[in-house]
């Protein structure tokens, strides 16, 4: 493994550098990063292809597992919940899976019909599934991870950031999967202009699940500093690492990105996730930094090194 | 909550998977794609052999029981139509059109009729008026042969007709929606029709078109 040691200094400006896979997936080694970009770069271009053949419930389906099958795999890979991997799972993708269900079931029951849309404009939505059902399925989503607070084998921030991420996946993808359900009954082609199809699936499955991920993770985060960590690291982040600020932040964010869809065309709203992405990243990293600080301190200076330091710009 | 947990130093192991995970990750996501398929290919309407030009068709589909006709008249064009209050009301309207929402027996709908100068063909009255739709994404032409319109028009009138798929989105997804759009001309005013609804509630033998079919078919010419 040729990652750097932990308590390699890292600079401000690699901490607002936002570097997706490093962030996202804190414990993956270095040389590894590489094969994940690879994948999610491959995962992606399947997606537009397949939207460009006007598969688009396919896509819809591609795009909405995409991140979640990759934590799917780094958690398998860097074998982060060890020897206790089913009930951990079921806490974190699994209540992620469960909850994003049941919010798409939610938002199916309280959006407007096609009719008052198109008669009312989407001011109809703007506040319900643009701003409420955002906000709150994230608190809801945020509480598989909670339970896994009481845990002491779980004691890193980076477990935190771990589980915060991986659940907000499976929230994203299973919220998306549920609530287009009906397209995919409409057939194999349903019709539709390409363009925007590519953009919304991009939305849908990068755009809002990073936001997500990076929200979640940043909100455990906070609260495993808060809880979990020594005490000389719990102001370590200031303001930010505490709960209810870390909380709030991260749950306007997370509602800030979706409401952009209720008056952007759907290339705009890319463009505002792919905004908001970078605010939830950059937010991460600041906290995943202290996190490996963290467990330089208890591993040792100079031992061994078996995480990764979030890449360095190069 | 223990807030007390003891320090340990637990570092996963790490990249177990290493060069195989491009591999894993591309079979598993492969594996996904076709099952997504084979879900969709199950789950798909079964397609009905389109309908011929001037060929039987088989029975009418039912049409909710008229109880109230209620009439509606442009201001400014001077077309007038008929709709049944029991089932459609007026969400808007201006001098030259109304927006009607349709709620048929649970499938609910909304059907803009409007009226243009002289001078506007049919053909670009129905994109003038599809392309207003607010609150629809991904807008394209509807290229199944089995819900293009045939002997498209309105009030009796012949005319034009096109059908469009698109879809109304949230933070959460896309609903898919179909729209079917006919216009005619009396050579002094042009009145186009358009009818919007989720695709689960249109169709040719929804409740929504026959309401739909109801209206258009009312409109009386100026004059």
């Amino acid at each position: 493994m040729s990652s750097p040691g932990y308590g390699q200094p890292t600079g401000m400006g690699a901490l607002l550098r936002p570097k997706l896979i490093s962030t996202l997936f804190p414990r993956l080694p270095r040389d590894s990063h590489r094969s994940y970009r690879l994948a999610l770069g491959l995962g992606t271009a399947a997606v537009i292809v397949l939207a460009a053949l006007r598969l688009f419930p396919v896509a819809l389906i591609a795009a909405a597992f995409l991140l979640p099958l990759l934590v799917a795999l780094y958690l398998v890979d860097v074998n982060v919940y060890e020897d206790e991997p089913v009930w951990a799972l079921s806490l974190t993708m699994g209540w992620g899976a469960v909850a994003g269900v049941g919010f798409g079931l939610l938002a199916l029951a309280v959006a407007p019909s096609a009719a008052s849309v198109i008669v009312n404009g989407t001011s109809q939505y703007l506040v319900t599934q643009g701003l409420v059902l955002p906000f709150c399925g994230f608190f809801v989503l945020l509480l598989g991870p909670l339970v896994l607070l009481r845990y002491q084998h779980f004691n890193a921030v980076l477990d935190g950031v771990t589980f915060g991420a991986s659940t907000g996946a499976a929230f994203s993808g299973a919220q998306a999967i549920t609530y287009s359900a009906h397209l995919i009954g409409a057939g194999l082609r349903p019709g539709g202009a390409v363009l925007p199809w590519v953009w919304r699936l991009l939305s849908l499955g990068l755009g809002m699940p990073i936001v997500i991920m990076g929200a979640a993770a940043a909100a455990c985060a906070a609260l495993w500093l808060r809880y979990r960590a020594p005490v000389r690291d719990r102001q370590a982040l200031g303001a930010l690492g505490h709960p209810a600020v870390a909380l709030t932040l991260a749950g306007l964010l997370v509602a800030g990105a979706a409401v952009g869809e209720t008056f952007l065309s759907a290339g705009g709203w890319l463009i505002w996730l792919v905004a908001f992405d970078l605010v939830a990243v950059s937010l991460l990293r600041r906290t995943i930094d202290v996190g490996l600080l963290e467990e330089s301190a208890a591993t040792g200076a100079g031992g061994p090194s078996h995480g990764s330091v979030p890449e360095t710009p190069s | 909550m223990s807030i007390l947990a003891e320090r340990a130093s637990r570092a996963p192991s790490g990249g177990g998977l290493g060069r195989l995970v491009v591999h894993v990750f591309g079979f598993l996501f492969l594996v996904l794609i076709g099952l997504s398929i084979l879900t969709n290919v199950l789950a798909a309407p079964v397609v009905v052999v389109p309908c011929t030009s001037g060929q039987p068709c088989g029975a009418p589909p039912t049409v909710p029981p008229v109880i109230r006709e209620t009439a509606w008249r442009s201001s400014r064009y001077g077309f007038s139509l008929d709709y049944p209050a029991s089932v459609a009301k007026v969400s808007q309207q201006t001098p030259s059109g109304v927006v009607l929402t349709v709620d048929a027996g649970g499938k609910n709908g909304a059907v803009t009729i409007q009226g243009f100068a002289t001078g506007t063909t049919p053909a670009e009255a129905i994109s003038d008026q599809v392309g207003g739709l607010g609150g629809v994404s991904q807008l394209a032409g509807d290229t199944n042969a089995a819900h293009q319109l045939l002997g498209a028009g309105v009030g009796y009138l012949a005319g034009a007709g096109r059908t469009y798929v698109g879809d109304v989105t949230s933070p959460q997804g896309s609903q898919p929606v179909s729209i079917a759009s006919e216009a005619a001309s009396d050579g002094r005013v042009t009145v186009s029709a358009t009818v919007v609804g989720a695709t689960s509630d249109s169709g040719t033998r929804s409740d929504l078109y026959a309401v739909a079919d109801l209206i258009i078919n009312s409109v009386r010419w100026p004059g």
